[in-house]
Parts: structure tokens; sequence; C-alpha cells
């Protein structure tokens, strides 16, 4: 019988009730979740290709997306009618560039999300990143119970995020982003995890912003090392990176 | 990826099933800026016109349906697009090539006028010229196009109570007009329309082959196909950039024109007929002329408010320094100019950055989402209010010019353009 109380106590030890896990708690049982081999440190780079698609409004574009350490990263969004989007970061600077703007540097509130974006600890959410965690309740969504977590991040930025009961993977992510045209709230829904490298990575995000639905489906991610003059800055940006 | 694209005048087509309706619905409220109203007024309105709605409802009364729902805000820019108007990608090719008579129309008062031949295109070949009155353009007569639209202007007051016809009943319907005409025009390059026209007090006939549109050839998601235009040049060293729509693909030849005026004396953008487009265009196009980040307006939208700033162009594609321009800038406008159009000419008013000229703009001017229904039909729906820098919406009233020149007849005749002397006359009075 004291066996079976130790092993029942024992049980109940590693499977806390939801609410007892603390913040830090759970985004660290992300972090072993989606890198249970610890093969994240050995990431060196990150290719992802897919589809960036506002159905409602008849917008399919694809996108190609890399990520290469220490804190580097080129985005491209091919729109049929529209062309080019650039985003990038070279570890020091923040830019954008697309037919509608023309070519800038990213304001500091702006390039923190892309500089975050970029570290290669936000795969596993390292605890690091992060000034405060604090648990702010909890939420079901689409029938999927999931703890919400505020994130004070290191770069200023405050982003809410639900981390699911059941597998410990972030299904959402509540941000308000910095743009020229001011902050906006987006509501990102995350899924389709897949390993990449022995790490799992989600391969659809849509989110949910002023009233318009956008997707991103990836159909394909790889790592491996990226070869450097991806991430350089184009002519334009490095002339308004040194006036 | 905001569109914000004057509200284009098309016909009825095909039918929709009921689950458009609620598609419909299901846009407008949840995307809407002012929640208050969605949840009010405009949910009641909503769940009456669902009530009467039979499931087999035909096409014409869910159409129906649909264009009573979302006049209920009485706002530009909700617009039932029927599907045949806006092609689905790739369905284009096989509706043969689209052409243009190359001329554009104009109203004065409540009559339609040839404002623009294009120099030997097929307009012009068929001896048609400035200040020509249309009578007849395929087979819509403007006569009695006018007649209907009063009636339908006099039924709609008296319904609301108002006097048989406001003051300026002839402008509104000449504005309502002008898309009406300019759409008969519109058919497959090689095809043939007939006009008859009124000139110097004879009445011509005439026969336009239309050739294939002129301009760089874009669709922008569900937003009908659009040919635009860029030109430029100069005249007494002032540099003169035309475009008839906001879409990206202009920017390259726009890019080029505005980099190219740094060292004019002055700038004349001419922003008449040009319709809108992808408001995001601003902060690119304005930016060739602001040395910071200034905002020509916001957006509220639901949960966030967005400016339009300026984007600075200091640089070009190839890294070389080119500063911004500095001289003088005119704007001109007219009764075409509409949305993007409105939201770029206002901003820089407001902040004393250009001056305008012309004629009141549409007044067409929010920030809306091309949402494609079940039925194939296209719905554009409003997402967000504008103010421009100074507070003012431009919605329903217009970008007013600083210097007012009405379209005239007699103008268009002997050649002359009164906004463009004036904004000429002006620069030159006013560059260093």
């Amino acid at each position: 019988m004291r066996l079976l109380l130790a092993a029942a106590l024992s049980l109940l030890l590693a499977a806390p009730a939801a609410g007892a896990q603390t913040a830090a708690e759970i985004v660290a049982r992300y972090g072993r979740v989606v890198d249970p081999d610890g093969r994240a440190a050995a990431l060196v780079g990150v290719k992802s290709t897919g589809t960036f698609a506002m159905p409602a409004q008849g917008i399919q574009a694809t996108i190609v997306s890399m990520q290469a350490r220490p804190h580097r990263m080129a985005t491209v969004i091919t729109v049929p009618g529209l062309g080019e989007m650039r985003q990038g970061f070279d570890g020091t600077t923040a830019w954008a560039n697309d037919p509608l703007q023309g070519p800038r540097i990213m304001m500091p509130a702006e390039a923190a999300g892309v500089r975050d974006g970029s570290d290669f600890r936000t795969i596993t959410r390292d605890a690091a990143l992060f000034t405060a965690l604090e648990l702010v309740g909890e939420a079901e969504l689409d029938g999927e119970r999931c703890h919400r977590v505020r994130h004070t991040w290191a770069s200023g930025r405050v982003t809410t995020d639900c981390y699911s009961v059941a597998t410990g993977l972030m299904i959402e992510s509540q941000d308000v982003q910095e743009s020229p045209q001011g902050k906006i709230a987006i509501t990102v829904r995350i899924s389709d995890y897949r390993a990449v490298g022995g790490v799992l990575m989600p391969h659809r995000m849509v989110s949910q912003m002023m009233g318009a639905t956008q997707e991103i489906t990836l159909t394909e991610v790889t790592a491996g090392a990226l070869d450097a003059a991806l991430f350089e800055l184009p002519p334009a940006i490095k002339a308004l990176r040194d006036r | 990826m905001l569109a914000a694209s004057a509200p284009a005048a098309l016909g009825a087509q095909d039918a929709p099933p009921r689950a458009s309706f609620d598609s419909a619905w299901a846009a407008v409220s949840r995307s809407y800026w002012d929640t208050s109203f969605v949840a009010g007024p405009w949910r009641a309105v909503h769940d009456s016109l669902r009530a009467t709605l039979a499931p087999d409802a035909d096409a014409p009364a869910v159409r129906a349906a649909i264009r009573a729902l979302i006049a209920v805000p009485r706002q530009s820019h909700f617009v039932l697009l029927p599907a045949l108007a806006v092609p689905t990608a790739g369905a284009s090719a096989a509706a043969g090539e689209p052409g243009s008579a190359r001329l554009e129309l104009r109203a004065i008062g409540d009559e339609i006028v040839v404002w623009r031949v294009e120099a030997d295109g097929p307009a012009a070949r068929a001896d048609l010229r400035a200040g020509d009155v249309v009578l007849v353009a395929d087979t819509l007569d403007v006569d009695e196009a006018r007649a209907t639209l009063r009636d339908a202007m006099v039924a709609e007051r008296a319904a609301e109570g108002a006097a048989a016809e406001p003051v300026d009943a002839a402008a509104r319907l000449g504005r309502l007009l002008v898309p009406l005409v300019t759409a008969r025009l519109a058919g497959p390059a090689g095809a043939a329309v007939r006009l008859t026209v009124a000139r110097d007090g004879a009445v011509l006939e005439r026969t336009v082959t239309r050739a294939p549109l002129m301009g760089l050839r874009t669709q922008y998601g569900n937003l009908p196909p659009f040919a635009v235009r860029v030109s430029s040049r100069r005249v007494r060293d002032i540099a003169i950039v035309r475009f008839n729509a906001w879409f990206p693909v202009a920017t390259p030849a726009l890019d080029s024109a505005l980099f190219a005026a740094r060292d004019a004396r002055g700038l004349v953008i001419d922003l008449r007929g040009n319709p809108g487009g992808v408001v995001g265009m601003i902060a690119g196009v304005a930016g060739h002329l602001l040395d910071s980040v200034v905002a020509l307006g916001e957006m509220r939208a639901r949960g966030s408010t967005l400016r339009f700033s300026a984007n600075p162009r200091v640089v070009d594609a190839a890294g070389a320094a080119r500063g911004t321009f500095r001289g003088p800038v005119a704007v001109l406008v007219d009764a075409g100019s509409a949305s993007t159009s409105e939201f770029f000419a206002s901003g820089l008013q407001a902040i004393g950055r250009a001056r305008v000229f012309g004629e009141r703009s549409a007044g067409q001017a929010l920030a809306a989402l091309a949402a494609r229904l079940p039925s194939g039909d296209v719905l554009m729906h409003v997402i967000a209010d504008h103010r421009d820098p100074a507070g003012r919406a431009v919605e329903g009233r217009g970008v007013v010019p600083d210097e007012f020149h009405p379209l005239r007849r007699e103008d268009l005749r002997a050649g002359v353009d009164a906004p463009l002397e004036a904004a000429l006359a002006w620069i030159a009075r006013t560059a260093p």
C-alpha cells in the first residue's frame, strides 16, 4: 500500500494540475517539447518556403524566409500585382523594402520584433530572452486548453502567448506590432509542428489583423548552412544606414 | 495592403446563393471599424433582411438584400461587384483582349463631355475631340439615363422626407453618369463602338474601333484588372507627373519620374481621374516630397489606428543620395480623383506641403478590402475611417481645392487646361 501511495504521489508530482505550473515552467516545457534532444543549439541556418495568402481578398503569394546565426534573417514575399516585399536583419540593421514604401531602416520599436525573430534562442524560447513571464489565465482555443503567458521580452516587446495544456506547444500568439503606420494588434494561431533538424517548428500560422485573415503555410523547411550573401544589405539600405 | 479604390459602376449579373448574404455579413461584421454601429442598428437591419430572405431566394433577391445591407452605413466603398466584372486569376485571357476607345470623359454639370483624346488613338482617328458632348454611347442614350437617375434621386429623397432635388443635383447626376457612359466605351479590342456627340450645334455620329488597353496591366487580389499609365514631362522647367491609379506596377515609373524631378523648379502631380488603388503607396510617393517621417492622415480601424506616414526617399535603388524634392508642389484633382488620391492630396494640403488646384474631388475616401463571396461576386467593404492631419474627413466632402478651376467646355475646345495653367503660374511665382 505504501508503495502504491508513493507511486500515486509521484504521478501527481509529475503531472501537476494545470494551474499549479508557473509561467516559467510552461515556457521551459515548450523548449523541451520542441527540442527534446537538445539539437536546436546545433542549428546554423533555417530556410522556409511556402505560401502567404489573404483568401478573402484573393491574394496568394509566395514566401521565402531565411534565418542564420548569429542574428540574421531575410524574408521575401512575392505578391502578384504588388511585387516583392522584402525584410531583413544583418545582426545590426533591420530594414524593409517594397514597392509601396520604398527602402527604409526600421525604427527601434519595429526592429525589436525582427531582432527577436532572428534570434535562434526564440526557437526554444530560452529564458534569457525574457525579463518577465506572467501566467495570466487559461483559454480554450478550438477545443484545446492552453495557458496564457504574458512575455516581457528583453527587447521591450510584450506578447501574450498560449501554450497547449496537453502538448506544451504554443498554439497562439497575441502581439501589438510596431510599424511605420503605428501599432497593429495581431493574433496568430500556430499549428502543424514538424521536426526540422530534430527540432519541432510550426508550419502553419493564421493571423487576424484589422479584420483580415492572413495565412502562412510552409511547404518546405530545411536546416543547414546558408550563404552569407543572402543576408547582405541591399545598396539602398546600406546608403540609408551610412547617411 | 489595404486597397482604397473608388467603387466601380457595374451592372448586375448572375445568381449568388443565399450563403453569399451570410458571407457578406460575416465580412462586414468582423471588420467594420465602428463596432457599436455593427452591434446596434446595423445588426437590426441585417436580422430583418435575413428573416425575409427565403432559403431558395433567387439571385436578384439575394443581391438586392446584400445591397440593402451595405447601404446602411451610407458610405462609399461598400460595393457589390458582379462576378463577371472581376475575373479570377487566369480567366481574363479567355475573355479576349480588353480594349479602349482611348478617350476620357468628364461631367460639366449633368452633361458628359470628352475631356481628353489620346493623340493618334482610335477616338482621335474617328474625329472625336475634347469638348464634344456625348449624347449616345453604344446603346446608352445619355438623356434617358439622366432622366432615370434623376427620378431615382427624387424617389430616394422623397423616401427620406427631403426636398425634391438637391441644389447640386446636376453635379451629382454628372458624377453618376460618367462611369456609366465610360463603361459603355469599354469592350474587346478590335470591336467597334458608336458614339453620337454634339459639337458647335451639330450632331455627329462616330464609330470608334477599340484599341488594346494602353498601360501596365495589373490585377491585385479581388480588385478588377486595371491598365496603369504614368507620364512625365517638363513645361517651363516644371515637372508634371500624371498617373491614373495607385497600383504598385506604377512604382518604377513613378520613382523614375519623381527622382528625375529633383532639379525642377516645381512639381505638378496630376491626379485628375485617378480613382485610387493600394493605399500604402502614399508612403513611397509622398516620401519624394518630405525629408522626415510625416503623417498625412490616419485610418481608424478595428483595434488599430494607422497613420499614412511618408517614407523619405533620399536614396535611389542603387544607393545614390538623391535628397528629397524641396520645391513647390501642386496637386491637380477633379471629381474623378477618389480614395487614395484624396488621402494623398488632402494630407499634403493639410500639412502645407502642396497647393491643390482644380475641382472638388469625389469624396470617396475610406479604406476597404475586397472579399469574394460564394457566388463569385466581390464585396468591397469598409474597414477603416479616415481623417487627414487637420482632423477632416474627406468621405462625403471631397478635397476642396485651394484654387478652384471648374471644367469649362470652351477651355476644352480651345485646348486650355485651366487648372494646370494655374498651377504652373503659381509655381513660377513661388519657386526660387
